[in-house]
């Protein structure tokens, strides 16, 4: 069974200004699949409900992975090649459509819900994973720690986002075999932002899952929200979630 | 916490995100005197409010260079300086104004490295009375084709009536980030707005959206027509 540990906390600078936090995540399992994401509200004045756009979209990311797993639940081989192959178009639209259609039953202003998502799916074959947007998907052996999917992004403060009206055209997905002894970290961009460059980034990913190994998931879990209450005291002041899930 | 042992953060050292702050300024034999003078004592009287602004905004770590042209372009300051520890040192006006040479120098700058890919948009506020006398366009058009010149937040100065406004405009991408100060107080007001720019590289923009990506306040820009008026009516040393 994959351990899920998770937390999410308000960034230091949003307290400072009385502002909610901004992110959001989901994660669940059922059978042998595990379904994690995590979503990062814009925050920004001309997206004052994005904390709102953040809950619907790991909702929806959830509810439109299982509908896939109820379609091909005899046959994991043949939903995993349609992922490789429809991952970043008909599975983006799908959820783009989604969350789209649950925001404008709210308001017909959709960039007043502004948010990035993130998305994995685990199984014991394989993992499929979903970027939208700022933040980092990482994989992280007893020795290595590489990012699973990189390229689209943004420099500063700008960000791709599922309010864009072709947001599925930004969306970009990789299929992968799920390894033993590997975890895998979805987090929100707060978290590396806090770190001086991407080598104590990922030597910080390693530790995290050092800790796993040597005190337990339940400790590990126990002390996230202080270490990311301190990473964003002392880093980025942004909000921050990671979830790890740990094989 | 429970019964749960409590632990010390694993992971590496935490900083804050950088955010680079350049003055570019014209140092050319047309600013000298009253100009470079007012210059001079504008940018150093910015710094107490600068550091007040970083004070209050303790999740980036605000790094101030200056960068001066005329005939060449030089580093003032060699390397990016903590605004605690920023002095600025008088600048004095000759030769001609080679800003093409300090868009290569700033290019350079803002390469990646020696960039992060973590900091904050950088702020780049060009200071002119004049027009280039060397080819300043393709060392322009590579800035703004390079992922940290594009993103910056570009602001220009313009300093009395002989400063090309189509260059700085070209410079900036946005006739709204174009001040014009035409006389003294004009001048001093305009570089007192600019230095805040650092505390409006704000919340996150949309980026592939139908609408430009911007990283400033625009309202802020906007508020600025009261300064605007300063340097625009004022009958007294118009330069």
């Amino acid at each position: 069974m994959v351990s899920i540990i998770s937390a999410s906390v308000c960034g230091a600078a949003h307290k400072l200004k009385g502002q909610e936090c901004q992110d959001s995540f989901a994660a669940e399992q059922f059978g042998d699949v595990t379904l994690i994401a995590v979503a990062d509200g814009h925050g920004s004045e001309s997206c004052p409900h994005s904390r709102a756009g953040a809950d619907l979209a790991v909702e929806v990311f959830v509810r439109v992975m299982r509908k896939y797993f109820a379609l091909y639940s005899r046959e994991p081989d043949t939903l995993r090649d349609y992922l490789q192959r429809e991952g970043s178009r008909a599975v983006a639209r799908a959820i783009e459509h989604d969350w789209k259609q649950r925001v404008s039953q709210k308001s017909s202003d959709i960039a007043a819900y502004g948010t990035t998502l993130l998305g994995l799916v685990l199984t014991p074959m394989f993992y499929f994973a979903y970027r939208l947007g700022d933040g980092d998907l990482i994989e992280v052996s007893q020795n290595s720690s590489q990012e699973i999917v990189r390229g689209n992004k943004q420099l500063g403060v700008a960000t791709y986002s599922l309010c864009h009206p072709n947001a599925s055209d930004y969306v970009l997905t990789k299929v992968g075999e799920s390894k033993a002894n590997t975890a895998y970290i979805v987090a929100t961009d707060g978290f590396a932002n806090s770190y001086p460059d991407e080598d104590g980034f990922n030597r910080t990913c390693l530790d995290y899952c050092a800790a796993i190994r040597e005190h337990g998931a339940n400790t590990v879990n126990a002390n996230l929200p202080d270490w990311l209450e301190e990473t964003s005291r002392e880093g980025s002041g942004d909000d921050i979630t990671v979830i790890i899930a740990n094989l | 916490m429970t019964d749960l042992k409590e632990l010390k953060r694993p992971g590496g050292e935490l900083a804050s995100r950088p955010l680079h702050f350049i003055w570019m300024v014209d140092c050319s034999g047309s600013m000298l005197d009253d100009k470079i003078g007012t210059v001079n004592y504008a940018i150093q009287a910015t710094i107490p409010e600068m550091l007040d602004a970083a004070t209050n905004n303790p999740f980036a770590k605000l790094l101030v260079r200056t960068l001066s042209f005329s005939s060449g372009a030089q580093w003032v300051t060699p390397a990016p300086v903590s605004i605690e520890d920023f002095v600025w040192s008088d600048l004095s006006a000759d030769g001609v104004t080679d800003m093409g040479h300090a868009l290569k120098l700033l290019r350079a700058a803002l390469d990646i490295p020696p960039m992060s890919d973590r900091a904050l948009p950088p702020v780049i506020v060009l200071l002119s009375d004049g027009r280039p006398t060397d080819d300043y366009k393709p060392e322009l058009e590579k800035l703004l084709a390079m992922p940290w010149g594009k993103k910056a937040v570009r602001i220009a100065i313009a300093i009395g009536q002989d400063a090309d406004l189509n260059v700085l405009e070209e410079f900036t991408g946005k006739s709204e980030l174009v001040l014009e100060a035409m006389n003294r107080d004009a001048l001093v007001k305009m570089i007192k707005w600019a230095s805040t720019a650092a505390s409006m590289v704000s919340a996150p923009a949309v980026a592939g959206s139908d609408s430009p990506v911007t990283t400033l306040d625009m309202e802020a820009v906007k508020n600025l027509s009261a300064a605007r008026s300063i340097g625009s009516t004022s009958t007294a040393d118009v330069w």
